[in-house]
C-alpha cells in the first residue's frame, strides 16, 4: 500500500469517528432533552437521586389542614405508634423541618432509623431543623414494630396521607420544609445521613443564593449546552453529518 | 382536628398537638397541644417542653385521672372551664421557671375526670397568651 492510499484510509477512518462521535454528542442531548421534559434531572456529580427544589404540592397531608391547601408544604396529621394521634406543624412556623419518610422493612432505612436517635434537632448549613419521622399509616405498618424502631426523642408520626401529600416515591426519602414561607425547599434520598445532609445543605445553600428554580435548570442547561458546542462546529439541527447513511445509501 | 381516645381538639395554624392513649402507669389519655415545636419526650405536664417555650408561647396539657377519681370533690367543676388572666401565676407552675406562668383546673367532663395544666411562656404579657390558649381549650370535646 502507498504512503496516499495509508494517508487517504486513515482520513477516512478520522472523518467516520468524527461523524460517530457527533451523532452521539447530538444524541446525548436529546436524551438529556427528553429527560428533563419528563422531569428528570440528571447530574454527574450526585451520588444519588438528585435534590429538587421549590415543589409545589396542593394535596393537604389529611383532611383537617386544609387551611394549609397551595402553601407547598403541609402539617403531617397521623397515629402515634405506641397509640394515640398527632398532628405535626410544619408549614407557616418559624423553623425548618426535615420530613424524614421511613419504613420498617427496608434495609437501607436501618440505617436512618439508628442515625436519627437522639437527633430531634439537627445542624444544617449552620441552621437548626426539626426533625419528624413519617412512616406510612397503620393500613400499611406495624405500629408496635414502628414503636421499636422509633427515637424516643424524635417525634414519629404513622400517617399515609403524609407519603401522598408529598409525594414521596420511595423509603427512605427525605424532604426539607422552610417553615417560614411554607415551602419545600429540598428532598431526595441517600443512603446515609450525612449523604442526605450534604444534599439537602447544597439545596438550602441554592435556595439562599440562586433561587428555588437553579437545580431544575440543570439538565436542560446541560442539553443547551451541547447544542451551543455543536452550533460553534458549524452543526445545526437537521446536519447530515449528525445522521450515518443506512444501509441504502440514503440518509 | 386531632381526635381519639374520646378527645379531640382543633388545633390552629403552627401548633402541634398529640393526644396518648392510656397507657401504664397513665390511667387515662394524656393531651399536649403547643404553639412550638412540642418535643417528642415531653413530660405529661410539660416537662421537656416548657424549657424550649418561648415568650409568646402556649402549652396545654389535659391529663385524664382514673374513673374512680370522677366522684371525688376535686373534680366537682364540669365541663371545660374558662381560662382567666387570674387564673395564671408563676407560683402554679409545677415547676417554677423565672419568667413563666401557669394554671391548674379539675374538672369532669363526658363522666371524666381530667386536669388542665396550661403554661404561658411570659408572665408579663398574660392576657393575649391566655386568650390564645383558652381558643385553643375551648375547642376540646370529650366524647
Amino acid at each position: 500500500m502507498t504512503g496516499g492510499a495509508v494517508l487517504a484510509a486513515m482520513a477516512a477512518a478520522v472523518g467516520l469517528l468524527s461523524v460517530l462521535v457527533v451523532g452521539l454528542l447530538r444524541s446525548h442531548a436529546e436524551i438529556l432533552r427528553a429527560l428533563h421534559q419528563l422531569g428528570v434531572d440528571l447530574d454527574a456529580d450526585a451520588p444519588v437521586r438528585p435534590v429538587r427544589t421549590g415543589r409545589q404540592s396542593h394535596r393537604p397531608a389529611h383532611p383537617g389542614a386544609d387551611q394549609l391547601s397551595g402553601r407547598g408544604a403541609f402539617d403531617v396529621a397521623g397515629d402515634l405508634p405506641a397509640g394515640g394521634a398527632a398532628q405535626v406543624a410544619i408549614a407557616g412556623v418559624s423553623h425548618r423541618t426535615l420530613v424524614a419518610f421511613l419504613s420498617t422493612g427496608c434495609t437501607t432505612c436501618g440505617v436512618f432509623w439508628e442515625e436519627l436517635d437522639h437527633m430531634s434537632e439537627l445542624d444544617l448549613a449552620g441552621d437548626p431543623v426539626r426533625v419528624v419521622i413519617v412512616t406510612a399509616g397503620t393500613d400499611a405498618e406495624s405500629p408496635s414494630a414502628v414503636a421499636k424502631l422509633a427515637p424516643s426523642d424524635v417525634v414519629t408520626v404513622m400517617s399515609s396521607d403524609a407519603w401522598e401529600a408529598y409525594d414521596v416515591p420511595v423509603s427512605p426519602y427525605f424532604v426539607l420544609v422552610d417553615g417560614p414561607s411554607s415551602r419545600v425547599i429540598g428532598e431526595g434520598a441517600g443512603t446515609s445521613l450525612a449523604q442526605v445532609l450534604e444534599l439537602l445543605g447544597r439545596a438550602m445553600a441554592d435556595t439562599a443564593t440562586t433561587g428555588p428554580t437553579r437545580r431544575r435548570a440543570r439538565g436542560a442547561d446541560r442539553a443547551d449546552r451541547v447544542d451551543a458546542e455543536l452550533r460553534q462546529a458549524g452543526l445545526h439541527p437537521g446536519d447530515p453529518s449528525l445522521y450515518p447513511p443506512t444501509d441504502d445509501g440514503s440518509e | 382536628m386531632l381526635t381519639t381516645g374520646g378527645l379531640s381538639i382543633d388545633l390552629p395554624p403552627g401548633w402541634d398537638g398529640r393526644i396518648h392513649l392510656s397507657k401504664p402507669p397513665r390511667s387515662g389519655v394524656l393531651l399536649h397541644a403547643a404553639s412550638f415545636a412540642l418535643p417528642a419526650d415531653c413530660g405529661d405536664y410539660g416537662s421537656g417542653a416548657v424549657e424550649v417555650m418561648g415568650g409568646s408561647d402556649v402549652l396545654v396539657c389535659l391529663l385524664e385521672h382514673g374513673p374512680d377519681a370522677v366522684a371525688a370533690e376535686l373534680f366537682r367543676h364540669e365541663g371545660i372551664p374558662r381560662l382567666r388572666s387570674s387564673d395564671f401565676s408563676p407560683h402554679a407552675m409545677q415547676r417554677v421557671i423565672p419568667g413563666m406562668a401557669g394554671s391548674q383546673h379539675f374538672f369532669r367532663a363526658g363522666g371524666r375526670p381530667f386536669c388542665l395544666y396550661v403554661v404561658l411562656g411570659s408572665a408579663l404579657v398574660i392576657a393575649p397568651l391566655v386568650r390564645a390558649a383558652d381558643r385553643v381549650v375551648q375547642t376540646i370535646s370529650v366524647g
